[in-house]
């Protein structure tokens, strides 16, 4: 293997990521090539460096203080006066709200509905009198179409009668 | 998910305030440290470490437990913190970081340290933030490539190649460093 590969593999040397086998051949391969030696120095001096990089040490009064923030943070919100609480409630539930409120209007439509004594919906205007007319027109037609079929029935009974009183006749 | 995880995921379900304290007090230093060195900034770590706990207590119900819930933390402090990064360098391109130097008087040696650590710093911020945060990830919170995937969502392939990647550049930049130590 040439130097160019064993150094594409050094990181994962210095950070003893490799496999015993890769491990071991690399290792081989710096005792014999100082180029690689000291590309693999230039590695661990770099991951050196970076690993002490500082960071601060808070004390634990600060701690405290992070703790303390947080929790004001997470906690629930302060509560709401009545209406603004069951307004609340409506808002975070809609369909819930949505339902109830649907069966009230139903409740109180039906009851309306059932009720011998609900008031006029509105008044009456010429239209609707005009309506009422011709409706009662209707009914008159209809009343004189009752008494043709009864004159009729007369009719017939008469015919009936005068056979009634014949037929016996012919009998004899 | 670990047996403790998933009881203290329950407890913090139910609304268990003590659950919370829990959380926080288990994660918050190394949380703290990884925001740390990514802004370079303590008023960010702490703020962007806060956001974290805040996100991640009012995500719970998102929470589907296939990760561990350090992964979960570390997952969403990252992506807070690449967001901050990006912010930063869209709006003040060019500025340099603001590091709260302290000038109070000290050894020669100290001086030099404090110089190593400001050009360590400096370098490793100049990274991509994933190449940043993948690298802090495995040299300081030591978590195996697996894991760094889960929590940079993405694969363990991309993982390797931005940390192989990191790691040159900074070997490039630090040079000089390296040669004076």
């Amino acid at each position: 293997m040439e130097c160019e590969a064993y150094r594409s593999k050094l990181l994962e040397y210095v950070d003893g990521d490799l496999t015993a086998a890769a491990h071991a051949e690399l290792e081989a391969h710096l005792t014999r090539c100082p180029g690689c030696r000291e590309e693999e120095h230039a590695l661990r001096e770099t991951l050196a460096l970076v690993a002490r990089m500082p960071a601060p040490e808070p004390p634990e009064v600060f701690w405290q203080q992070y703790l303390r923030e947080l929790r004001q943070k997470v906690a629930p919100a302060p509560r709401l006066p009545r209406l603004q609480n069951w307004l609340a409630t409506l808002t975070a539930r809609p369909i819930p709200a949505l339902a109830v409120g649907i069966a009230l209007f139903l409740a109180v439509f039906l009851t309306w509905q059932s009720s011998p004594e609900r008031p006029p919906i509105r008044e009456l205007t010429s239209l609707d009198l005009a309506q009422q007319l011709v409706l009662s027109q209707d009914l008159d037609m209809l009343r004189e179409m009752d008494l043709l079929e009864e004159i009729d029935l007369l009719e017939d009974w008469e015919l009936i009668q005068s056979r009634i009183i014949e037929g016996p006749r012919k009998a004899t | 998910m670990k047996e403790a995880d998933r009881a203290l995921v329950s407890q913090l379900r139910e609304g268990d305030q003590s659950a919370f304290d829990t959380l926080v007090r288990q994660y918050q230093r190394d949380l703290f440290r990884l925001a740390y060195r990514m802004t370079r900034n303590a008023e960010d770590a702490k703020d962007l470490s806060q956001e974290a706990f805040l996100r991640a207590y009012r995500g719970l119900g998102n929470f589907d437990g296939r990760s561990s819930l350090s992964t979960w933390l570390y997952r969403i402090t990252v992506n807070l913190c690449i967001s901050h990064l990006r912010q930063q360098r869209s709006s003040d391109a060019g500025e340099v970081p603001e590091t709260h130097a302290d000038l109070s008087p000290r050894p020669l040696d100290e001086l030099e340290a404090r110089e190593i650590h400001g050009a360590v710093g400096e370098a490793v911020s100049e990274l991509p933030p994933q190449q940043q945060a993948t690298l802090l990830l495995r040299v300081h919170h030591r978590l195996p490539y697996r894991e760094i995937a889960e929590i940079m969502e993405s694969s363990e392939g991309t993982v390797r190649v931005n940390y192989f990647h990191a790691v040159a550049k900074l070997r490039a930049q630090l040079k000089g460093l390296r040669d004076d130590a």
